[in-house]
């Protein structure tokens, strides 16, 4: 997808401050994430609408590897739930720790 | 009301719009809802700054339908995954009103599977707009859609 880059010259980006807001906000929806896994029933119903959100911003501000990492937490959460009626930690980590090493990532992006 | 085709507007490769040419143009009344603050942010950048839209932002599909009749939009652009009222049954409220039915309605969403397509339809929607989206070209984006809107079928 074209990025704001493809569209003004270097000096300008008019998201810059808008994407520090984002960076900074992430670490606390991570946090969240991380302990709405840590209960021993967790609920789809926080965990789909914040993987969801995390996805759909971490991509229009650039960060597509956080995006992915959490579009597919969102539907592994999903279907799990639709198949299981449950979420099973054990099988969602991985894509719990994919959003943990992306997020962190995200100042040297 | 005529039913117009669903169009899934990629901000791939679509918009051809520039900050100088959103701004020459006729201001659209837009009433956008997203519950994401930073989405909200970069949709206000998109739609307000860059495209010299008339914006009104709400956080939920009830402020939405509180806002329509003060706000008169041309246009509403509106979130599926919302709290409190989702995009869809806001939709379908909209369009259950005769004073609403017609305003032309867009989804912005990373729901954009078949399946998902196929429910934006049945309710009426005008487009689906994928998320994640290119602020710089969003409201060219909408300009296209509403003008379309406007075309006798």
């Amino acid at each position: 997808m074209p990025t704001v880059s493809d569209h003004v010259d270097d000096s300008f980006d008019p998201l810059a401050d808008l994407r520090l807001r984002f960076v900074e906000r992430t670490r606390s929806r991570v946090d969240r994430l991380r302990q709405a896994f840590s209960v021993e029933a967790p609920d789809i119903r926080l965990i789909a609408p914040l993987a969801h959100q995390l996805a759909g911003s971490a991509g229009t501000f650039g960060y597509a590897r956080l995006g992915r990492a959490a579009a597919a937490l969102e539907d592994a959460a999903l279907a799990a739930h639709a198949a299981q009626g449950l979420i099973d930690q054990r099988l969602l980590e991985p894509h719990l720790l994919a959003i943990e090493h992306a997020a962190v990532a995200l100042d040297a992006e | 009301m005529v039913q117009r085709p669903l169009r899934v507007g990629c901000a791939v490769g679509t918009a051809t719009g520039n900050r100088s040419s959103a701004v020459s143009r006729p201001r659209i009344r837009v009433l956008v809802a997203e519950d994401d603050p930073d989405i909200l942010a970069v949709i206000a950048l998109a739609l307000g700054r860059v495209g010299g839209m008339e914006v009104t932002y709400c956080a939920d599909g009830l402020a939405v339908l509180k806002q329509v009749p003060t706000v008169a939009p041309e246009l509403i652009l509106l979130d599926v995954m919302m709290p409190e009222l989702d995009g869809l049954e806001t939709l379908t409220r909209l369009r259950a009103d005769p004073r609403t039915a017609a305003i032309p309605v867009v989804f912005l969403t990373a729901r954009v599977q078949p399946s998902d397509l196929a429910a934006y339809r049945a309710k009426g929607a005008l487009a689906v707009i994928g998320k994640p989206f290119d602020p710089m070209t969003l409201a060219q984006q909408l300009r296209e859609l509403h003008a379309d809107s406007l075309r006798p079928r």
